[in-house]
Parts: structure tokens; sequence; C-alpha cells
């Protein structure tokens, strides 16, 4: 989709920003280019749409030399949303989305259906908010304008210049999680710049790690933190890059599915026979595998005869299987729970997430763990 | 008292300076605009000519104005001519000064929207620059609205008619009540023409809802 080969950029006071980098760039995909301040990235993202125009190298965009052509015409079928928004304070919202739509010269009607579509997209009544100003909304709802103004003539590219830099963390995290809801169903391909990892983390298919003007690592967020290429990105990823892998895996990818459980109506006899068996603690359900709580072995000693029921512990700890490890853990530690319980939406239990697998996921590499893990034993 | 009733006799005679002192007010500004705006817009573009133009209508408002027109007199002859020269000379600072920070002080985020978004330069110039600049802009009309009333009054000296003709027959003949009778309709000339150009400045704000 977007190729950039062997791009340089010297400007006249003779610094390079860009030395000699190369990205291919796949339909559909959300590269994060990152760095510290001062690395190229956003002089790179620039000369996508040559508001900065590259000393040298070559830029392709579906095979088209973009060098070549009109750079007017390229930006208005380039999407493009900077830190500042840059929304324009004597248009309305409605106006501000327009823009591009009128510059393409689109009739006032389907310009109208637009508006009204892209403000609920991002869910802004289109009744309250088109007449309003820009200075009568919050940051947060600014930048959304922000965005669905860059996507108006829905152009197949989008460049995002830091866009949710600005913002409060909680707005912030809240725009990342729409705009990633956003993308899927829109699928463009994006380059986005940043300089916070979390970020680049959470939303990147690609993560392009910069530094004085060269690309030091071109991989995939988990590739990033399993094997940065060398001591700068691992510095640049930070030292808590363990615990960051944790947001990136799902509970569902990481929980203990073959593990040893207990039913409600089961016999206390019966369960101290599996406990024999090395167990300190089992996850209690019924017959329809609905969690009920869990039972530890020092339990066991409480009541001698009946169902496992009578000494069952009923408060426990779960989670769903989409949440993220990191979610998983800061419950664990609320909790202080060895394990915990990952149930469906009818409280079905689907297997456990313990420190044990935490520690295995992330102690290891990733992709070996799969398979391997086995039954429950909690410790 | 004196002055009233000096006002109820003459009223014809200073009806016709008024209106007289309004024409060469009015093509002066209309004149001073059209110069002043464009050299305005297009000093943006560069700073060293931003730089040179601001500092010479700087210099031309610091000469006297009574100097200026005795400059033009042996050049433009007397009457209606010099005085608006010198009149659009004086009409320039305020016009350029506000035209160039209106338009400069557009934040570079929005410039980088508008182009990053893929206007060209004079659709930047149109729809963002000019929109957004327009209550600066008219603010400089209106200062110098107000300064040109003001020196028009002098203008009569080259025989441009006006109601300095009253304020300078007033002076010579000693008598307060003629310098009043021209100087007072002057004072509310330029009162009226700023509430005009305020009102319009108002109605014309393309961001109604920051309206003061």
């Amino acid at each position: 989709m977007i190729s950039l080969r062997d791009i340089s950029k010297k400007f006249p006071n003779g610094f390079t920003a860009v030395d000699n980098i190369s990205l291919e760039i796949e339909p559909g995909e959300l590269v994060v280019l990152i760095g510290s301040s001062g690395c190229g990235k956003t002089t790179t993202l620039k000369m996508i749409n040559r508001l900065i125009e590259p000393s040298a190298g070559q830029i392709f965009i579906n095979g088209e030399d973009v060098l070549q052509g009109d750079p007017i015409e390229l930006r208005r079928n380039i999407g493009y949303v900077i830190q500042e928004i840059g929304l324009f304070p004597h248009m309305t919202i409605a106006e501000n989305i327009a823009l591009v739509p009128q510059l393409k010269k689109w009739s006032k009607a389907k310009i109208n259906k637009r508006v009204n579509e892209l403000l609920e997209l991002v869910g802004l009544d289109p009744a309250v908010s088109a007449k309003k100003f820009p200075h009568e909304l919050s940051g947060g709802q600014r930048q959304r304008v922000g965005v669905v103004r860059a996507l108006a003539v829905d152009p197949p590219i989008m460049l995002m210049d830091e866009p949710f830099g600005a913002l409060d963390p909680i707005t912030r995290e809240q725009l990342q999680d729409e705009f990633l809801k956003l993308q899927a169903t829109v699928k463009k391909t994006i380059v986005f710049v940043t300089h916070d990892m979390d970020e680049a983390l959470k939303l990147a298919d690609r993560i392009v790690v910069m530094h004085q003007g060269r690309i030091l690592q071109c991989a995939r967020p988990r590739e990033i933190l399993r094997n940065p290429a060398n001591d700068f990105v691992r510095d640049f990823v930070g030292a808590d890059h363990t615990l960051k892998q944790l947001s990136l895996i799902k509970v569902r990818e990481a929980m203990q599915t073959d593990i040893s459980t207990l039913y409600a109506d089961e016999s206390i006899a019966a369960a101290r026979e599996k406990f024999a068996q090395g167990y300190r603690s089992m996850v209690v359900i019924d017959r329809r595998g609905i969690v009920k709580g869990y039972v530890n072995k020092v339990h066991l000693n409480e009541v001698r005869e009946g169902p496992v029921s009578q000494i069952m512990r009923t408060r426990f700890s779960s989670i769903g299987p989409d949440k993220s490890l990191k979610e998983a853990l800061t419950l664990m530690i609320q909790r202080d729970a060895g394990y915990i319980a990952v149930i469906d939406e009818r409280g079905t239990l689907l297997g456990v997430v313990s420190t044990n697998s935490l520690h295995q996921l992330v102690g290891e590499p990733y992709l070996e763990v799969e398979g391997e893990v086995e039954g429950i034993e909690i410790s | 008292m004196k002055f009233l009733k000096y006002m109820a006799l003459h009223y014809d005679k200073i009806g016709h300076l008024l209106l007289q002192h309004v024409r060469v007010t009015v093509i002066s500004l209309v004149l001073a605009a059209i110069i002043g705006i464009p050299l305005g817009i297009l000093i943006t573009k560069n700073e060293k000519a931003a730089k040179i133009v601001l500092y010479v209508a700087g210099i031309i408002q610091t000469v006297p104005s009574i100097a200026l027109f005795g400059f033009l007199i042996p050049v433009l002859g007397i009457g209606l001519k010099p005085a608006v020269v010198a009149l659009v000379l004086y009409g320039q600072l305020p016009i350029i000064r506000n035209v160039y920070t209106g338009i400069k002080t557009i934040s570079p985020a929005q410039m980088e929207s508008a182009r990053g978004m893929g206007m060209t330069g004079f659709q930047i110039l149109r729809r963002i620059q000019i929109p957004e600049a327009f209550p600066v802009i008219l603010g400089g009309i209106r200062t110098a609205a107000v300064a040109l009333v003001g020196i028009a009054a002098i203008a009569s000296i080259v025989g441009a008619g006006g109601l300095g003709d009253l304020i300078f027959e007033g002076i010579s003949s000693v008598n307060s009540t003629v310098v009043l009778a021209g100087a007072i309709p002057a004072a509310l000339l330029a009162l009226a023409i700023d509430y005009v150009l305020g009102v319009l400045e108002r109605s014309l704000n393309p961001m109604p809802t920051m309206k003061k």
C-alpha cells in the first residue's frame, strides 16, 4: 500500500532528520512510528503526504510514485490528524468536517449525510454537535471531530501525529479504545506517530522504533517486547517490558483449561481423595459447569462428612476470557488470590489463570508456552 | 448657549462641510483599505518584506500631518487630491498591521491541518485566514477611520474643505464658538463611524457565539 524506499530528509540547516529508511506498509495495517523527539518519526510521517519533501528516495502509494504527482490531490486522499487537532474556530463542527468533501466538490446533500454519519460514528449527536463551534466542545470531543474530519472523504490512508497526546490519561484511553473499534470497522491503512510505548503496544499491528533518523526495529508489538533488536530498543521499551506483555496477552490464550475441579454435591471424602494428588486448592462447580466457589486443602478438615458445598468458600475471583492478563494479575493482587477462575458470561468455568501460568508465559518465549500448560498446581 | 445658537444659524453651512468631511474620509478609507489589505496579506508570505513595509508605514505615521500636506502641495496642488493621498498614507499602518497580525496569529496547527487536508494556498487564504482574521482586520479599519476623521480636519489647509474649515476659521478669528462648531461635529462623526464599523464587525463576526 505505502512503500518508502531509501527515504532521507536533510534540512537546509544540515540536520539529517531521516537517514535512508525503507518501509513497506500493508493495506489495513496500523503501523506505529515511535521514538524520542528528534528521531525523525514525524518527518517520516509528513513526507508521506508531502508536507515535507524528501531529499532523497521514493515513496509509492499503490505502486504510484507520490513524488511525481500533485501534492494537493495526494493530501485530499489521505486523512491527516495532528495532536493540536487544528479545527478551524470560525467554522462549526459540521463545516469543519465538510471541508475536504467541499474541496472535492461533493453535493450538499451528500456532504450533510456524511457529516451526520461521521458524528454518529464517534458518539456525537449531530442534532446537538453539528452547529456547535470547536470551543464549545471538550478536548476529547474535539479530537473525535479531528479524527472524523480526516475520515470525511473515506480516504484509504490515515496519517496520525500523536493524535491523543494532549488528552488527559482517562480520555486518552477512551479515545484509543474507540479508535481501535473504529479501525476494526473502517480498516484504514494507518501510519501513527507517538512517543508513548504503551499507546504503541496497544494500537499497533507493527511498531517501528526510530532513533536518529534510522529504523532500529520494525516488528509486531510482542516481538518488540520479547526480542528487542538492541539495547536502545530494550531501554525504550522500558524496564517493565515483561509487565507490558501482560496487557497484550488475553486471558483466553493464557488460561489453563486442563484442571481438576470439585462438584458442589460431591462428598468431602471424594474431595479429599482428589486433593491427595497434591493440589492445594480446587474450583467448585455445579453439574452444569457453573462456578460456585473454591476449596483449599486446609478447609477439608473443617467438616468431615457431607457434600463439598459445606466447606467451599463462595467468595471467589473471576474474570472474562477476553480481558488481558494484566487485568487478571491486577485482580489476583487485589484479592490476594493465587489464581482466578475464567468464566464466560453465564458463569461457566472455562479455566483458571494462576501466578504460575503468568510466570511461565512471560518467562519463556510466548509461542512455546502454548500447549505446554498442565493441570492446575496452585502454590 | 452661544454654540447652539451658532449651530442653529449656520446649520446648512455646517451640514455642507460635514458632508465634505465624510466624503474625503470615506474615499480615503476605502482607498487605504484597497491598498492596505492586499499589502498586509502579501507581506505575510515574506518576513523581510513585512519588516520593511511595517517600518515604512510606521515612519509615515510619525510625519506631522501639516508637514505632509506641505510636501504634497508642490506635487499635487491643492484640493481633494493631496488630502486623499495624505489620508491614505496615514491609514496604511493600522490596516496593514492588523491584516498582518490577524493572519499571522492563526495557529500553526490550523495552517498545518489546512495544508494537510489538501487546501491550496488561495483556499487557505479565502476560507481560513481571511475569515479568521476578519475581526482583527476590521479593527484596523476602525482605528484608521477614527484617525482619518481627525486628520481630515487638518486637510482643510490644502483646500479639501470639511469641518476643518470652521476650525481654522475659528482659530484665525479667535472665536472658540466657531472652533467648537467644527470640532464637535467632527468628534461626533468619528464616534459615529466607529460605532457603525463596530456594529458591522459584530454582525459579520464568523464566530457568532464568541460575541461579547
